[in-house]
């Protein structure tokens, strides 16, 4: 399905400025809380560049902020090409510009940040995200272990060990009361 | 701030060693220039991806560890089960 890249992205970048922006809705998608969370790591870690970087950006003229950050994202894949860390790295960039914007008080500017972002990922980089299996591949990137069906098993062998301690447990009550 | 240090020195290929400095040290203002960002969101993200992959390569021994505790654990529960029988008999229960 031709539009879906698309929509996927446009919602998951929506729903993550939404949340730099003081939105509190729950995450829409697991991978939306993945990228809620790991962004939040990335930009507590290097909070200082980001503002930094981002302040004196959201002077700049209207419009200029959205030129800037396609010039940004067509900078990233210059040496090395795209890796789930870039991607991940210019998302952050883009929602500390839109709160940057936000506190200087433009914050019709923010929609076009994430339009931009947008285009730039589900249309011009969509060949490299589908090869990377879409969003689905950066949820199991940066999550534990990779998917879900291990969490399962983990599950599954607590309440056998947790059935087996019970049985016995019950076992040795029965014989001391013997 | 230099945008290229992540917990350093800038790497040898730093734009900001070819540029003059204000007196502070701090970059000029609007010196932050598409290149800039991305040279340092490049570093950042590598280094992110580095990180991410070799904590998954780790973590991957994970769910092989789980399994050897499940079995270590249904031993043990089995061989006091036989120790619990053998009582049983041995004291005509």
């Amino acid at each position: 399905m031709p539009g879906a890249l698309e929509e996927e992205t446009a919602l998951l970048l929506a729903d993550y400025f939404q949340h730099r922006l003081g939105g509190a809705a729950l995450p829409p998608s697991p991978t939306a809380q993945t990228l809620r969370r790991v962004a939040g790591e990335l930009e507590s870690r290097e909070r200082p560049f980001f503002r930094s970087a981002c302040r004196p950006l959201a002077l700049a003229e209207p419009g200029e902020p959205a030129a800037l950050l396609a010039r940004v994202a067509a900078e990233l894949e210059a040496e090395g090409g795209l890796n789930w860390g870039r991607v991940l790295a210019l998302v952050v960039f883009a929602g500390s510009l839109a709160e940057a914007l936000v506190e200087r008080g433009a914050r019709e500017e923010t929609g076009r940040l994430a339009e931009v972002l947008s285009t730039y990922l589900a249309g011009e980089k969509r060949e490299w995200l589908e090869a990377n299996g879409g969003w689905d591949g950066f949820y199991h990137f940066f999550n534990k272990h990779g998917s879900q069906p291990t969490d399962q098993n983990s599950t599954i062998s607590n309440a056998i060990m947790a059935a087996a301690g019970f049985g016995l447990a019950g076992l040795a009550f029965l014989l001391a009361v013997r | 701030m230099c945008p290229c240090a992540l917990h350093g020195s800038p790497p040898a290929a730093c734009p900001c060693t070819s540029v003059r400095r204000s007196g502070s040290g701090e970059l000029p203002p609007g010196y932050f220039g598409a290149r800039l960002t991305a040279a340092r969101l490049k570093l950042v993200g590598d280094e992110l991806q580095e990180r991410t992959a070799w904590r998954k390569a780790r973590g991957g021994g994970a769910p092989a560890r789980s399994s050897l505790a499940t079995y270590l654990g249904l031993l043990c529960a089995d061989t006091q089960l036989a120790a619990l029988a053998w009582l049983i008999r041995r004291g005509g229960w």
